[in-house]
């Protein structure tokens, strides 16, 4: 009894060494864990700031800022002249087409 | 502002199929006074409204900033002017010189029904082009048949009628607000805004429209693309292929470092 006992602890501590040493190597496809001292930046703060901000940031966020978004007015604009067209074909009437500089959906324009 | 007006938006809505298109950047410009004051303004932009056929070709086009009522009458014209070229593509309808006797309809040789809007809408902008260098004024669209006639039979009955000169008469703006208008206008720069647009309205209409004609008689009808940086160098004065936009003389006149600038 006493021998399987001590079998039973040298096997275990034998597979944590190998789980370790397999970490350690990177044998799983996962990246290394990071250590102990690096847990809480990486996995507590960085990675749930990581997921918000590609969730919601993006390239244009530092030009909205300086030239933020706004409603085109209430007129029913089409995605483009080659869309009224479409639409004018259908419907009969004649297209209106509104160039400006700047953007109409964009409150400096 | 325009687009926010409640009568201009309802027409646009039901008569048109609109498009919006930016021609450039517009420049920006910010004052930081450093106390976390920032004043930012734009810098010489410019609009163009542009009437075009289903087939995306230009019938005409209003140059600049009007006010809301100038504008809205101006979009009625263009309502009437695009009735008037599909009427000429189906019914080879001759057009009645404004000021001058109706001529006779002619034999003319077939032509296709493009040949024949071409035709009309080049006829429209010379026409516009006399009137506007002979009388001061545009002419206009009227419906010409009476109402009971004009419920049953093709109500655009269109001919072009020149007003009367009216370079006589003393040329107040028409777009200008009295003291008794509705609007309010109660601070000075209230005013001298309202003057201004009245004024801008007043040379778009006039100068920048008869350059408008002259353009469009002599190019025919084509895509917006094809006259967008003429229209906006040479009636609108903005060189969109200046990256100053025209103002670079301005900017570096008297600037003393102004080589070192253009050398970053």
């Amino acid at each position: 009894m006493a021998r399987n006992r001590c079998f039973t602890i040298v096997a275990g501590l034998s597979g944590l060494a190998l789980l370790t040493a397999l970490a350690g190597r990177g044998w799983t496809d996962e990246a290394p864990k990071p250590k102990a001292a690096d847990r809480t930046k990486k996995v507590v703060i960085e990675k749930p700031t990581v997921a918000v901000v590609a969730g919601s940031a993006s390239v244009a966020d530092a030009k909205d800022a300086a030239n933020p978004k706004v409603k085109p007015g209430d007129v029913k604009w089409h995605a483009s002249f080659a869309d009224a067209c479409k639409a004018a074909e259908k419907s009969n009437k004649p297209v209106l087409l509104f160039q400006m500089m700047g953007k109409l959906d964009e409150q400096f324009c | 502002m325009l687009f926010s007006n409640e009568q201009v938006v309802g027409f646009i809505n039901n008569n048109f199929e609109p498009a919006w298109e930016s021609v450039r950047p517009v420049p920006i410009v910010r004052i930081d006074f450093g106390n976390g004051t920032v004043v930012t303004r734009t810098l010489n932009g410019n609009i163009a409204t542009s009437v075009c056929t289903r087939d995306g070709l230009v019938l005409d086009v209003l140059p600049g900033i009007y006010q809301p009522d100038a504008y809205l009458e101006q979009l009625d014209q263009f309502r009437l002017l695009a009735r008037y070229a599909n009427k000429a593509m189906k019914l080879g309808v001759p057009v009645a010189k404004a000021g001058a006797q109706q001529q006779a309809a002619s034999v003319e040789k077939p032509k296709t029904p493009e040949e024949r809007r071409a035709e009309v809408i080049k006829n429209y902008h010379e026409t516009q082009v006399k009137a506007l260098a002979d009388q001061g004024v545009a002419a206009k669209f009227v419906v010409n048949a009476g109402l009971s006639k004009a419920v049953i039979e093709d109500p655009i009955k269109l001919v072009l009628s020149v007003p009367p000169d009216t370079r006589n008469a003393a040329p107040v703006p028409k777009h200008v607000a009295k003291k008794d208008d509705k609007t309010p206008l109660e601070k000075p720069d209230d005013v001298a805004g309202w003057k201004t647009l009245a004024e801008d309205t007043q040379l778009n209409e006039t100068v920048r429209r008869k350059l408008i004609h002259e353009m469009l008689a002599k190019e025919g009808l084509v895509k917006p693309e094809k006259l967008t940086k003429a229209i906006y160098k040479d009636v609108l004065h903005a060189d969109l292929d200046d990256p100053y936009l025209g103002l670079g003389e301005s900017l570096f006149a008297s600037y003393p470092f102004a080589k070192e600038d253009k050398k970053h």
